[in-house]
């Protein structure tokens, strides 16, 4: 092969050009992302001066209200919305590649509505009663089994279809059906417990306990290291699953991790938080529009950056606003979220 | 071309639950440029994914390199096979250097970090389609013609030994198609890569290919040098041809004429005439011309158009009851065009033309109507053409 | 969608959970303001007439039974008093009802008989005079047309078409800025009328309005307790913001409510945070959940929710209180909920007062633990 003089300068000159963007654009986020958890630290609907919070933080052990108000709620808070964040933004990020669409969020295959299911029958229903045991992580074990109830189904799915149209419907099916489910709950359900549900439904990082913020660090932490492995066939997938058969990846393999993977990640946010909105569906087209790639080896790092982020400052606005007055993190994602996607789309379609 | 064949097949057959194509056995050598040509619908694509394992066979066996290809793993496959779909990949954000390296898939380690030696062969991959100045840029950015040498590149970058492509050309520029082919050719020739193409072009085909196969009615119909395969019957059949020829000396599919609107003689010889039949054909003319040399490109493309040639006979024959023939026809004609041959021949039909009273278009290099004749002269067929639009009889014919 | 459904259900629900509401600061100085014209809501009597503005801002005239209709108001918009026959969505405004004097008139409710703990109404249901009509936000029109009414009192404007269509007229009971005490209290004379029953309806505010006053001498001078209003649910805060009439009251009861700056609908979700630091400081909790939904004891809550496990209520020196059913249901005792408040607020000032509406938790369960409803 002969190369000519005049064209082998350019990749080497573009390589050079894209490492340094990368690199800026990740030391940006991860300076900010920083700056915006010790902000969710810092700033609360009581304030403390500066000196008094950093006492606190270094003696967990002190019994006054500054150190357990940072050691039991600031600091979990602060920690489950950045996790969570970046679980959802890789969550939908996977399945954005693996679809090929960019208006799927992780949401898409129905796993909310898995767990929302879950969590009616335990908030509306006696059952509950039942299990008293469990009182205070009773709701997070109902929607951590409603949402891998509804991964398990599709990825039993997932073995029999071929088509990845097919499965997205499935999804919506079982959205559908559990939905269907939680209505008529909702329908036959005392009032008075309603109250509790529908604050579920909207989502929110408020209240989570140190146990809960172990186990997503835990197992979120064991998906996320499974998932950045997994970047090398999800960047073969980029060009669709024929050709990245052709290249071979273990597509039915591939398929079903990855749809693991990325239902794992936002059940486990949903046990937690409930649904959080709008983060996993635009968080990966932040990630790609501030990295311009689709490389899947820095998307997955840089999407859970961003995703910590926005939701801390999504949480940080949801809890400041109107302090204390909580408004629902769901709809200050979704201000932020839906005007993005919206944007996004109006592109796309003016390109076509 | 020596050695193992890259893919052989034996009793194969392929297709969704229902066969496709059966009974194929084929036997690809090292190097070879393949066409695959069939009309649409006769099962290409579905060979072309038998082939590249993405659909199982329905029976017989197929061999990549002498090994089974079912047991083959994924990796070794695509270090053999690589394939350029239809479905052209556009991925958002993704530059045409990072696509390539994609092709190295099979060949990085677990996170698919490229080695110095995967880069080099990314740089070559992008020369070889003369894309190097593209690398920085991004896919969804590039032109349809842009796109498609990146897709050969990123094929090329997989380093394969055989490479399955479905219309490589179709939606491409004269410019782009001539490209597409010619890199792969080149890969053929330089690298002793195998090609396989699907192609609807058949005169590019023709041209370019070592190797057709032609598939039709459930089966291959024919294998072989498109020289020896290509014959106008084979095509025609191929594909239900009916107002069209292949000619194989030409390489080219001509449109014959329904001949409805009037009849014509054209004086030709000496290869003049070629572009001046296709003109008369599409204005739906039923043409006569005489008297050529079996050798002449002149009676070449008009027995294509489907013209009724006067042959100057060979060897010791007479031409005279040719010539006799020719004139008869000359005379018969609605009208006659003299595309300005000399010989003897030539001079007998312009004077039987002139004696026929019938109108006489000429076309000379230089518009000199020579003296007292009665013929129109025209410099260009573009003239001519105009003329034959206001001959009377054209107009009456062209009317209704 | 899903999130505007949502958002529609918690403020349908905020609304119903807001039985016993409240009201916007200006409407703070109950004395001053009269409820002829609070929020939406008026009554202007006229030649013949009375013109009445409901919660949606309607203008309905109540006409004598064989009446005149006056001109320009819709058919359904006239309303002959007194009315006798009516379908009421609240558990207040059948307290109203037997406020006035005419708990008979109640034909139809949004809660079926197994939820009330009204005498009068289960009766009503024994009866076959009073029907369960569906439940609120999904009404079934066919029962309500079956009952005859001659009023249907709804805080959901969106049933209005509907029932114009059925010839049934509609007043809107609720409106978003009025959940004062004041409104509160006052809410009677605004019903009076469609029963003819003025009088009842003025005596019966003055009575409340005795026993507020009789609470302010009793409670003159003590040393304010704090006290706090709200839940947790799971992991979310709900409390009662400073503008509700139970903060209103609290204050009038000289003590110090905790969440006086908090401003919103009845209800309303707030910080852990917030709820915590102030239940550090707090004397007394009160609970939204009565003892079926949970609210058993003190370990129980704290069980339930260790995060507030810290809030002094739920300490040894503390006091919880839960809500009785029959606490939502007995708007026509208002006088005896106010000193039931006061009373576990003050409880030297009311020396052997009988609690009705309120029970304090016990520190820990008894021995037979309550499960189910």
């Amino acid at each position: 092969m002969s190369v000519s003089a005049q064209t082998l300068p350019a990749l080497p000159i573009a390589l050079a050009r894209r490492t340094s963007r990368r690199a800026g654009v990740f030391v940006a986020l991860a300076v900010l992302l920083v700056v915006f958890m010790l902000l969710n630290l810092r700033i609360g609907s009581i304030s403390y001066p500066v000196e008094q919070l950093l006492g606190a933080l270094f003696h967990p052990s002190a019994q006054d209200d500054v150190a357990y108000i940072v050691w039991n709620i600031r600091l979990p808070r602060t920690f489950a919305a950045a996790l969570g964040g970046a679980f959802l933004a890789v969550s939908g990020l996977l399945l954005q590649v693996y679809f090929r669409n960019p208006i799927v969020g992780p949401f898409i295959l129905g796993i909310s509505s898995g767990s929302t299911v879950m969590v009616s029958l335990v908030m509306l229903t006696s059952i509950g009663l039942g299990f008293s045991g469990f009182a205070p992580y009773l709701n997070t074990l109902a929607s951590c089994l409603g949402a891998y109830a509804v991964t398990a189904i599709i990825v039993a799915i997932a073995v029999r279809v071929q088509s990845g149209v097919t499965l997205l419907i499935a999804g919506l099916m079982m959205g559908f059906l559990c939905g269907a489910f939680t209505s008529i709950l909702t329908a036959l359900a005392e009032k008075e417990s309603i109250k509790g549900f529908v604050l579920w439904q909207m989502g929110s990082f408020s209240g989570l306990k140190w146990v809960e913020v172990w186990v997503m660090v835990a197992c979120g932490g064991a998906l996320l290291a499974s998932t950045y492995l997994m970047s090398k066939p999800l960047n073969a997938l980029l060009l669709g699953e024929e050709y990245a058969a052709s290249m071979g990846v273990n597509i039915r393999r591939c398929r079903l991790l990855l749809l693991f993977l990325s239902s794992s990640l936002a059940g486990l946010v949903t046990a937690m938080a409930g649904p959080v909105a709008f983060i996993g569906l635009a968080v990966p087209h932040m990630a790609r529009l501030s990295l311009g790639t689709s490389d899947n080896r820095v998307l997955l790092p840089a999407a859970c950056l961003l995703g910590a982020l926005v939701t801390s400052l999504c949480d940080l606005i949801a809890r400041m606003w109107l302090s204390p007055v909580e408004l629902p993190l769901s709809a200050i994602t979704a201000f932020l979220g839906a005007p993005l996607v919206l944007y996004l789309l109006l592109k796309n379609g003016m390109k076509s | 071309m020596s050695g193992e064949p890259i893919l052989r097949t034996a009793g194969l057959t392929v297709g969704y639950r229902a066969p496709v194509l059966s009974g194929i056995d084929l036997d690809f050598g090292r190097g070879q440029f393949i066409a695959l040509l069939g009309p649409n619908g006769a099962g290409k694509t579905t060979l072309l994914r038998t082939l590249s394992r993405h659909l199982q066979p329905l029976a017989g066996t197929i061999e990549v390199l002498g090994q089974d290809l079912n047991t083959l793993p994924a990796f070794d496959l695509a270090r053999v096979v690589a394939v350029c779909l239809t479905d052209n990949a556009r991925p958002p954000l993704l530059s045409v250097d990072e696509f390539v390296a994609l092709g190295r898939y099979p060949h990085t380690g677990r996170m698919g970090r490229l080695s110095a030696r995967d880069t080099e062969v990314v740089e070559q991959s992008l020369a070889a389609v003369s894309a190097g100045e593209l690398a920085g840029r991004l896919v969804e950015q590039l032109s349809d013609g842009e796109r498609q040498k990146v897709v050969l590149a990123r094929a090329l970058a997989q380093e394969p030994k055989l490479m399955l492509l479905d219309e490589p050309t179709a939606h491409l520029d004269l410019k782009h198609r001539i490209e597409v082919m010619s890199i792969l050719r080149a890969q053929c020739r330089s690298q002793g890569l195998t090609v396989l193409a699907a192609l609807h072009d058949i005169d590019l085909a023709a041209k370019i290919s070592d190797r057709v196969l032609l598939v039709r009615d459930g089966g291959v119909s024919a294998d072989g040098l498109p020289e020896a395969v290509l014959t106008g019957d084979k095509v025609a059949a191929l594909y239900d041809l009916h107002t069209a020829d292949f000619n194989r000396h030409l390489g080219s599919i001509e449109f014959r004429s329904d001949g409805r609107a009037g009849t014509v003689f054209v004086i030709a010889g000496r290869s003049y005439a070629a572009p001046l039949f296709r003109l008369l054909s599409k204005k739906g003319l039923a043409i006569a011309t005489g008297v050529l040399d079996g050798s002449d490109l002149d009676a070449c493309v008009g027995a294509a158009i489907g013209a009724r040639v006067f042959l100057r006979p060979t060897a010791m024959a007479e031409v005279g009851p040719v010539l006799n023939a020719a004139l008869a026809a000359c005379t018969a004609c609605d009208f006659i065009i003299d595309s300005g041959p000399v010989g003897i021949e030539a001079d007998t039909l312009r004077a039987g033309a002139a004696a026929s009273g019938r109108p006489l278009l000429r076309l000379t290099a230089a518009a000199i109507a020579p003296a007292g004749g009665a013929e129109r002269c025209y410099a260009t067929l573009a003239e001519l053409s105009g003329a034959i639009d206001h001959l009377p009889f054209f107009q009456s014919q062209a009317a209704p | 969608m899903k999130f505007m459904e949502k958002m529609t259900i918690l403020s349908l629900m905020l609304t119903l959970i807001a039985t016993l509401g409240g009201c916007d600061k200006e409407a703070g100085a109950p004395e001053k303001r009269s409820f002829m014209n609070i929020g939406e809501f008026s009554v202007n009597p006229k030649a013949g007439y009375t013109e009445v503005r409901d919660g949606a801002g309607r203008k309905l005239a109540l006409i004598p039974r064989g009446g005149k209709a006056p001109e320009g108001f819709a058919p359904t918009s006239v309303i002959e008093v007194p009315v006798r026959r009516v379908i009421a969505y609240r558990a207040f405004e059948v307290g109203i009802l037997a406020a006035l004097g005419v708990p008979e008139t109640l034909v139809g409710v949004t809660d079926p008989r197994e939820d009330w703990v009204r005498d009068d109404v289960r009766r009503g249901f024994d009866e076959g005079r009073i029907a369960y009509v569906g439940q609120s936000f999904k009404i079934d029109f066919e029962r309500i047309k079956a009952q005859h009414p001659d009023l249907v009192m709804t805080w959901d404007p969106s049933i209005i078409p509907m029932m114009d269509s059925l010839g049934i007229p509609v007043v809107v009971t609720t409106t978003p800025v009025a959940t004062c005490l004041n409104t509160h209290m006052r809410f009677v004379e605004f019903i009076a009328p469609f029963f003819g029953r003025e009088a009842q309806g003025k005596a019966y505010f003055e009575q409340v309005a005795t026993a507020l006053e009789d609470i302010r001498d009793r409670t003159q001078g003590l040393p304010p307790p704090k006290a706090m209003w709200g839940d947790i649910y799971e992991k979310r805060v709900l409390v009662e913001p400073g503008n509700a009439w139970v903060a209103e009251l609290i204050g009038l009861a000289q003590s110090h409510y905790l969440f006086n700056d908090i401003y919103g609908t009845s209800c309303i979700e707030i910080s852990t945070e917030r709820f915590i630091y102030s239940g550090k400081d707090a004397d007394l909790y009160f609970t939204y959940r009565t003892p079926d939904w949970g609210a058993t004891s003190k370990a129980a809550l704290a069980r339930q929710n260790p995060l507030i496990a810290q809030i002094r209520p739920l300490g040894p020196e503390g006091h919880v209180y839960a809500p009785l059913p029959g606490y939502a249901q007995s708007s026509d005792q208002l006088d005896q909920i106010l000193i039931d408040i006061a009373a576990i607020l003050h409880p030297q000032a009311f020396p052997g007062h009988p609690m009705r509406f309120f029970v304090e938790l016990p520190d820990i369960d008894p021995v037979k633990q309550t499960g189910g409803t």
